[in-house]
């Protein structure tokens, strides 16, 4: 009875525990406790910035356990991402985070992420400036999306492009569905990171995409794609071509831990089977993300060596803290980009999205949890 | 009395005395009115602004039906990613004729990116040294230069406080491209001197002398945020311009 009781005690205070978390926003919150270590896994959909996530839930848990190691696994899809380990009062991060999810698997998870359904409503604006006495093209599309959690990594997206201010001409002027992607984000090794996407992606292109990423340790990150798609636009009529284009490409990354700077050189098949090359810089600020790109390539069937260059800005959209609690929501897309590219064409060095809200503020490598957790 | 000093205090209080403007704004870079300086901006600064331009102030091959000068617009964005470090794009409106109608406009535009980067920080003995370049690079589809303001520069600053008042002086050698040769005119040593006075430390007093003429202006910036800046080329002709800054790191200005 006494055992039963204490049993009872212990669960409601594992609990309130949890409810800490989810008050925060956090979802897929699962605590373990044992004599030796506190292990928590929580999801950052809540829209903090990552650095932010970190330091919030790092606080919580000092605030909850003072004595004993703890353990935070941040989960993407709820698959551990990244781990927070403390030792001897030290937050460190660290990829080494598989058995420690695995500890938690069998307690309960609050706010759990599954059958959740997101509405959000994207803005898009494309400018281009190939007329040469019109300062510039314009065309304002509202991309209202919809996104549901499936579970063990499953997604469904939608979207819908609605222009509401055109000057680029009647092909974009039909309301439209532009994307529509099925997708598995799942770790399949230690350091190995996977996602796999099927349908209809950005640039009027359907098929099948692979991207896999390998953190080689704080500062290097190598990854690749590859996908095989076709055409297929419902701008005018429908209009669907095979799915033979493929596309491979292979990046390395460094990440400049103190200025938290990322560069990144990949290369390979782009979308129009032009081969070739883009450097990337870019900074993450607190809210935005600003970099900078050079670009070459060479279609050898259609034409010879391109340069180009440009900058691009993406930045988080208000509100930067949202609770999710209930199994629908709706709110804007989590970002907003603008790129500025100085020789752009409808075909070169061209790479489609898979999600609506992709953007360069995406950091597969999570360098914030690195700058936050090792060097400061 | 008093009562109107407290009045004037409050007002340098609230236009933000504590802020600093620094802005060659034609560029959207840090510099002098049209002369650069080594001086950079807080690093995380993002700025969006516009220019004023005064046909005296642009280049001369920058012609409406390559035969007559004209008072113009650019605007641009700039950010300051590392502090040894400045980028910036900027657009300057083009006066041309539309192509199916006799209608006469600004249709066209001009577009350009600057840079600098800090090769050494100002310390108490040594000055701050810059190199950086205007419009360097012509990207026009036919092979032809279309480059109207490429320049490039080496600059070096260093300011002095005497009684709480800032003193900056600026020498810098500028060279213009071999295809502008008109623009030359700009070209060699070139320099200024700046001025802050301790009870108005937003305000910045500028003279400076470009090879052809001998300009004055100031900028001030206001809110912490906006900054302008007023200037007549060779003490007659108005340039001016604002622009908005924004830290995005968090950092005071």
């Amino acid at each position: 009875m006494i055992c039963f009781a204490g049993a009872l005690v212990v669960t409601a205070s594992a609990f309130a525990q949890n409810g800490l978390f989810v008050a925060h926003g956090f979802e897929n919150v699962r605590l373990r406790r044992d004599s030796t270590e506190y292990v928590l896994t929580l999801e950052n959909n809540a829209r903090y910035p990552d650095w932010k996530a970190a330091r919030i839930a790092t606080e919580l848990m000092d605030s909850i356990c003072t004595n004993r190691n703890a353990t935070i696994v941040f989960l993407k899809r709820d698959v551990p991402l990244i781990a927070m380990k403390r030792r001897e009062g030290i937050w460190n991060a660290d990829y080494e985070n598989g058995r420690d999810f695995q500890k938690t698997r069998f307690n309960s998870n609050a706010n759990s992420t599954v059958g959740k359904v997101d509405f959000f409503l994207g803005l898009e604006l494309l400018y281009r400036d190939w007329t040469l006495d019109v300062m510039y093209e314009v065309l304002v599309n509202l991309n209202p999306s919809v996104r549901w959690h499936m579970g063990n990594g499953w997604e469904i997206v939608g979207q819908v492009s609605v222009p509401v201010y055109n000057t680029y001409g009647d092909y974009y002027k039909r309301i439209r569905p532009t994307m529509a992607v099925l997708s598995n984000f799942s770790r399949v090794a230690r350091h190995d990171y996977l996602k796999v996407s099927g349908g209809l992606f950005s640039h009027e292109r359907y098929g099948v995409d692979v991207k896999w990423w390998h953190p080689i340790d704080r500062h290097w990150m190598i990854d690749a794609q590859m996908g095989i798609t076709g055409f297929c636009s419902m701008a005018t009529d429908w209009e669907a071509s095979k799915p033979k284009r493929l596309l491979g490409l292979a990046g390395v990354q460094y990440y400049w831990n103190e200025k938290n700077v990322s560069i990144r050189l990949s290369g390979g098949r782009y979308l129009y089977e032009d081969y070739g090359t883009t450097i990337d810089v870019k900074r993450h600020f607190s809210h935005c993300t600003i970099g900078v790109f050079g670009q070459y390539c060479k279609n050898w069937l259609r034409y010879g060596g391109h340069k180009s260059a440009g900058f691009y800005l993406a930045m988080d959209l208000p509100p930067y803290q949202q609770k999710r609690r209930k199994k629908v929501n709706s709110s804007l897309a989590d970002n907003f980009r603008i790129t500025y590219n100085m020789m752009t064409d409808a075909v070169r060095c061209k790479v489609y999205r898979t999600d609506p809200e992709e953007s360069e503020r995406d950091a597969a490598f999570h360098p914030a949890f690195f700058q936050w957790g090792l060097d400061k | 009395m008093i009562k109107k000093l407290k009045l004037w205090y409050v007002c340098l209080l609230w236009t933000g005395f504590y802020q600093t403007a620094q802005a060659q704004q034609y560029t959207g870079t840090t510099g002098l009115l049209h002369v650069p300086s080594a001086d950079m901006n807080i690093e995380g600064t993002a700025s969006i602004g516009a220019h004023f331009m005064n046909k005296r102030t642009t280049p001369d091959k920058m012609l409406f039906q390559k035969k007559e000068k004209f008072n113009t617009l650019c605007h641009y964005i700039s950010v300051t990613p590392l502090s040894w470090l400045e980028l910036s794009y900027i657009c300057t409106f083009l006066k041309s004729k539309k192509s199916d109608s006799e209608r006469t406009g600004f249709f066209q535009k001009d577009r350009h990116f600057s840079a600098k980067v800090r090769l050494l920080k100002e310390d108490k003995w040594w000055p701050s040294v810059a190199v950086g370049c205007d419009d360097p690079y012509s990207s026009s589809s036919d092979g032809t230069d279309v480059t109207y303001f490429c320049n490039f520069y080496a600059v070096a600053s260093k300011h002095l406080v005497t009684a709480g008042d800032e003193w900056g002086l600026h020498l810098a050698f500028r060279k213009y491209k071999s295809s502008a040769a008109n623009q030359n005119r700009w070209g060699g040593v070139v320099g200024g001197i700046t001025y802050r006075p301790r009870f108005f430390r937003s305000l910045r007093v500028i003279g400076e002398y470009n090879q052809d003429a001998v300009n004055v202006g100031a900028d001030c910036m206001l809110w912490k945020h906006v900054l302008v800046q007023a200037s007549l080329q060779d003490g007659k002709y108005f340039n001016g311009g604002i622009c908005f800054q924004l830290n995005l790191l968090g950092k005071k200005y």
